[in-house]
This record gives structure tokens, C-alpha cells and sequence, in this order.
């Protein structure tokens, strides 16, 4: 019941997830930013209508942030419903992206 | 037919009866006014032939009296046979109360005739009698079975509004049932649901549909779904309950936490305005979708419109019976009229239109149900009624314990935490950290599954596409599994505090727990179980690491139903 989409409007990139966010999306997420490498395109994970995140979800969007390079590359998380939210902030991802 | 004659001429009382007992009616005779109105009393009379002038009381006061007596719609003809034939004295006979009149000498069969005549009428108003009985009756029946039904829908649907400034709205059904339906109920997470919904036609066939709306909306809420999730749920359950020709266009909206964003789900319900802080129209929020119960289920389409919202802003939204509210003159009201309650400058549109409305329809009778609704932004506080929910600070749940054993068939087949989760999900206890105690379960079994069943390590997800290959590998082991068991084990522990134990043994080979890595490094992976340390009071390995026994802590301070 997952679902991932790609959205691209000039200069932002932006993809959402809708179901579970787990490691059964693994290949569609990583093919929305993996010939992206570089680019200086800003980066928008959006979780309006993901329903559940686990570790691996963690470790993927760490492999994105990983693979788009430079530390100040700007990926922002947004529309994180606060159930979820718990979840990050447990992880400290609150420190490592940008939420909003 | 009974036929009461009445003469004082005991030769005219004779010919009478001698006349119409030929004809099959049967009689009875008085002399005067008096024995007349005594024999109606007393016999079941069809028709009364009147003779005017006699001694003791006269046929006019007779009739006046008898007609006096006829009540209950039970018409009982009154035929003067009178030697009188000025038109004073026929007009008197009428205006006593007879139903006509013949002069003496009469011919036979004219008399026949007119006797046969007011019987038919007469047999008339017996049956519009009985009909008129039966339909107060039925009438009766209905206003009764009305009250019931209105008191159980007012039952059902007051119990979903809750109390929240964020929440404006107008609701005028145009009967005492309502085909429009208004629910609101706050999320999980601090937000507000609200759903308008709009069942085709009004009265009692729109608003059944209402009652299995309302009744599970809170359970659907609770479960935090999106709006668009909760559109495919009434989808689901109202095209396998309504008629083909029934069907529900509806708007669902969440309102954040914060009160800053909206999610929009719109089916049918004309558009929806996001209204400025300057009381005009900043945006228009169309329906996209079909109305609830007419899309199949695999063709539904859960997608929704996210939008966010400044202080001052909100969203206004409506049935349609505000665009067709109708005047007087017919007219509708239209959508032209209603866009002109907004507007720069406009303080309060929600009123605005109310006031609009109320003077454009000048008291015509309203045709279907009126609904408007106001969201506001601004941070959702929600007034739980004190019938609602009760604060209990040391709940004392019962002690319960729950064991699942599971085989090589169930791991290959799906996720059983998501099971194991919908039970504990809905203890009163766990409910407020389900999705923590989800998280938690889901490590467990990770990491049971992964590195105790199928001796996958950590180290392959060092790179990205390690990553990939990781759950590459993953999946082709579990394929290949042929013996292999993970028991899940939870209890609730009350002791100086309360916990939620779970325990997961897996028939596996066992693993190097003790390299806990930190989980602040950049490394995307050992992440999961340091989740699970952050959030339970004790993680403890033994069995070599096939066992794992973790104590989450559960508060007792519980909001009950």
C-alpha cells in the first residue's frame, strides 16, 4: 500500500511518500534522487500521507542525504505528522534535517 | 337499508312502507318529531323520510335535532315529504338541516330515485369516513416512529461535536431529518477532523445514511488516518450499503495541531474558499473527486490537497442548498450572490453570507438542507464535555499477557507486528504510545528476524548500495527459510510502576549483542536498536542473543471513554 511520487518544479525536488515509509520503498526512493548527485536542486521529502516510519526509513533518508553530498545540501522534511515526529525526534533527526 | 319513516297519517306511514318494502328496505315508523328523534337513537337508521307538520314536535325541530346528533362523519340523509309547496316553506326545510325535499303528491319512482341517490352519498361519506380514520391513524403511527428515529439520529450526531473554538458552523435541515451530516473530532494528535457531507435528497432516506457515518468517524479518527484514507473508508462502506442511486458528496478536512495547514479531501460539495485575513477569497479549493458510494474501491483515489494557513486565514466550505436556496420569486440564490459576501475589507464572511441568506429567501419555504462551515486557523484546543472523557490518574488496567508463535509460513507471508500492533493498539493503557510501542515491536523483530533468523550483518549496509543488497539479501532469505520460529511474548507488569514487557525469542543462531552502536553517527544503519534503548527502562539480551527482553514504561494517568 505504499507509494512513492516524484514531483520536480524548477528548482525543487519533491518527493512523497504515501503508506508505510519502510525498506519495501527502498528502490523507488532511491531512484527519485539518485542521478541527482551534485545538482544544486533543493531537496523536499514530504510525509503528508506516510503513515509509518521504522530504522530503515531513518537509514534512507541518511543514505539520501549521503549520496546528494555536501553537508549543507538542503533537504527539508515537511508535513511530518507529530506521531512521526516522536519518532525523529527519539532518533535526533530533528538535529540532522530541516523540518517544516 | 333501513328506512325511518315519520308521519303523524298512519295511512301515509302505510303506503310508505308498502312502497318500499316492494323494494327490499326495511322500516320503521314514528308518529312525530319526538318518536323520530327516539327510533334514530335506537335503531341503526340509513335515511329518514320527513313529514313537516305534526303534533308534539314538528319535522323541522326533528331534523335540527337529529342532524345535531350525526357527528364523526356518520351522514345520515333526512327527505322531507311535504304538502307545503311555497318556497319559503321548502327553504325552511333545507335550512333545518334536510337534504331535500319532495312535494306531495310524489311520484313513486322519483322518490325511488332520490332515495337511491342519497344512499350512494351516504355510502360515500362512509368510506371517505374510513379513510380519513385510517390516515390519522397511520399519521399517528408515523409522528411516533418519527419521534424515535429523531430522538436516536439526535443521539448519534451530538455525541461527535465536540467543543472547539476552531469550529464554526451553520446547519438548517429542511425537515426534522437531516440529509446533511456535520462531524467533528480531534486527532490523535492535537488536530480536529471535520467532515460535511451531503447524502442525495433530504429527510429520512438522505439521513439514514448519516448513522453509520457518524458512528464509526470517531474510530476512524482515532486511528489518525488522512483525510484521504478516511474518504476510501466511507467510500468502502457506503457503496456496499446504499442504492445505486444514492450517494454522498462530502468534504473532509484535518485542521494541524498548531492550527497553521489543512488537509483537504473534497467529493462533489461545490468549492471550497480559503478565506484571507482580509475576508477575501484567496483561494478556491475544487472537488476532485466522485461523492462517497460511487467509486469502485480500487479505483478510489485517496490523494488530498495540503494547504497551509496564516493567522487570520480559514476555510470556508457548504452544501450546495445554500446556491439553491430559493426566494419567493423562485430565484436562486447562486454562487454569484455568495461570492459577494466575500471581499476585502469583509470582517466576517461566514456571517456575512448567513445574513445574505436569510435576507434573500424573505421566509420562502427551504427545499433541501442548509450546511456552512467555518475552519480557523490558529492551535486546535478542544473542550472535552464532561460526559465525554474522564480523566482516571491511576487506571488500574487488568493484568493480561499475550503469546504469539510464529512459523516459517507467517514470516514469509507478511508483517505480524502490524498485527500484533492492532491488538495492542487498542489497550487503554498502551493507546496513547502506540506508535512508539509499534516502533519498538518493529526493532525487536527486525533484529530477531534479520540478524538472529537469517544472519544478515550490519556491515553490508556500510555503503548505499550495501543498502540495497542488505534488504536484497533479506528477502531472498526469508524465501528460503525452512525452520525457523519467533515468539513474541507481551505483558503488562503492574509493580512500584507500570510496564509494557516484551520478549522475542528467535530460533536463530544467535549474534554479538553486545556492539550497541551509538546512534549519532552518520552511518545509516544500528540505528534501530538504540531507538529501542532510548525508550525502554531495560533491554536485556541472553540465550546469546536469541532472547530479548525489553521493559517499556506505561503511564497509569489515562483519559477514559
Amino acid at each position: 500500500m505504499s507509494n512513492v511520487s516524484v514531483n520536480q518544479q524548477e528548482s525543487q525536488l519533491t518527493v512523497s511518500i504515501s503508506g508505510r515509509f519502510d525498506f519495501n520503498i527502498l528502490q523507488d526512493f532511491r531512484d527519485c534522487y539518485s542521478d541527482m548527485a551534485g545538482s544544486d536542486m533543493k531537496f523536499v521529502v514530504d510525509l503528508a500521507q506516510t503513515e509509518y516510519i521504522d530504522s530503515s526509513a531513518l537509514g534512507m533518508l541518511l543514505n539520501m542525504k549521503n549520496h546528494l553530498g555536501s553537508e549543507d545540501c538542503a533537504i527539508e522534511i515537511c508535513n511530518c505528522q507529530p506521531n512521526l515526529m516522536k519518532i525523529f525526534t527519539i532518533a535526533h533527526f530533528d538535529k540532522k534535517f530541516k523540518f517544516v | 337499508m333501513k328506512v325511518l319513516v315519520v308521519d303523524d297519517q298512519a295511512t301515509n306511514r302505510a303506503i310508505l312502507t308498502w312502497l318500499l318494502e316492494d323494494d327490499g328496505h326495511e322500516i320503521c315508523e314514528a308518529q312525530d318529531g319526538q318518536e323520530a328523534i327516539d327510533a334514530y337513537q335506537k335503531e341503526d337508521v340509513d335515511i329518514v323520510l320527513m313529514d313537516v307538520m305534526m303534533p308534539v314536535m314538528d319535522g323541522l325541530e326533528a331534523t335540527k335535532r337529529i342532524k345535531a346528533l350525526q357527528v364523526d362523519g356518520n351522514y345520515v340523509p333526512i327527505i322531507f315529504l311535504t304538502a307545503l309547496d311555497d318556497d319559503k316553506a321548502l327553504s325552511q326545510c333545507l335550512e333545518s338541516g334536510g337534504d331535500d325535499f319532495l312535494s306531495k303528491p310524489y311520484n313513486d319512482a322519483v322518490l325511488k330515485a332520490k332515495i337511491a341517490a342519497h344512499m350512494r352519498i351516504r355510502e360515500l361519506t362512509q368510506v371517505i369516513t374510513q379513510k380519513n380514520q385510517q390516515l390519522i391513524e397511520h399519521n399517528n403511527r408515523w409522528q411516533r416512529e418519527q419521534n424515535i428515529v429523531a430522538h436516536i439520529f439526535n443521539k448519534a450526531l451530538e455525541h461527535n461535536l465536540s467543543q472547539c473554538e476552531s469550529l464554526r458552523s451553520h446547519i438548517a435541515p429542511a425537515s426534522t431529518f437531516n440529509g446533511d451530516i456535520l462531524l467533528s473530532a480531534p486527532s490523535p494528535s492535537g488536530g480536529l477532523y471535520v467532515f460535511l457531507g451531503d447524502f442525495t435528497g433530504h429527510g429520512l432516506g438522505a439521513s439514514i445514511g448519516t448513522l453509520p457515518i457518524a458512528h464509526s468517524f470517531d474510530q476512524l479518527a482515532l486511528r489518525h488516518l488522512s483525510v484521504g484514507e478516511i474518504a476510501f473508508e466511507f467510500n468502502k462502506m457506503l457503496s456496499s450499503m446504499l442504492p445505486d442511486y444514492m450517494f454522498c458528496c462530502a468534504t473532509i478536512l484535518e485542521l494541524n495541531s498548531l492550527g497553521d495547514s489543512v488537509q483537504v479531501w473534497m467529493g462533489g460539495l461545490p468549492d471550497a474558499y480559503l478565506v484571507g485575513s482580509d475576508g477575501a477569497i484567496k483561494e478556491t479549493i475544487c472537488s476532485r473527486n466522485m461523492p462517497l458510494g460511487v467509486e469502485h474501491n480500487e479505483k478510489f483515489n485517496k490523494g488530498f490537497e495540503v494547504k497551509q494557513l496564516n493567522e487570520g486565514e480559514s476555510v470556508v466550505f457548504f452544501t450546495d442548498g445554500i446556491i439553491e436556496a430559493e426566494n419567493p420569486a423562485e430565484e436562486f440564490f447562486e454562487e454569484e450572490r455568495l461570492l459577494k459576501c466575500f471581499g476585502a475589507g469583509v470582517s466576517d464572511p461566514f456571517g456575512q453570507i448567513l445574513v445574505q441568506l436569510e435576507d434573500f429567501i424573505q421566509g420562502a419555504e427551504q427545499r433541501d438542507d442548509i450546511s456552512l462551515v467555518e475552519v480557523k486557523s490558529g492551535p486546535v484546543v478542544i473542550q472535552t464535555s464532561k460526559e465525554g472523557g474522564q480523566e482516571l490518574q491511576d487506571y488500574e488496567g487488568i493484568y493480561w499477557q499475550m503469546t504469539c508463535d510464529l512459523g516459517v509460513e507467517d514470516i514469509q507471508r507478511s508483517n505480524p507486528v502490524e498485527e500484533v500492533m492492532s491488538v495492542l493498539g487498542a489497550q487503554t493503557l498502551l493507546r496513547p504510545n502506540k506508535d512508539v510501542i509499534g516502533l519498538l515491536l518493529a526493532e525487536l523483530y527486525s533484529n530477531a528476524l534479520e540478524h538472529g533468523l537469517l544472519d544478515l550483518s550490519s556491515d553490508i549496509k556500510r555503503t548505499e548500495d550495501g543498502f540495497a543488497q542488505y534488504y536484497q539479501l533479506r528477502q531472498e532469505r526469508i524465501e528460503a527459510l525452512s525452520d525457523a520460529k519467533i515468539q513474541i511474548h507481551c505483558e503488562l507488569i503492574f509493580d512500584q510502576e507500570t510496564y509494557l514487557r516484551i520478549r522475542l525469542i528467535d530460533s536463530g543462531k544467535g549474534f554479538e549483542f553486545e556492539n550497541i552502536l551509538d546512534s549519532d553517527h552518520e552511518d545509516s544503519f544500528g540505528r534501530g536498536i538504540s531507538l529501542v534503548h532510548k525508550v525502554c527502562k531495560r533491554v536485556e539480551y541472553s540465550n546469546g542473543g536469541c532472547t530479548v527482553e525489553v521493559d517499556f514504561p506505561v503511564s497509569r494517568s489515562v483519559i477514559l471513554d
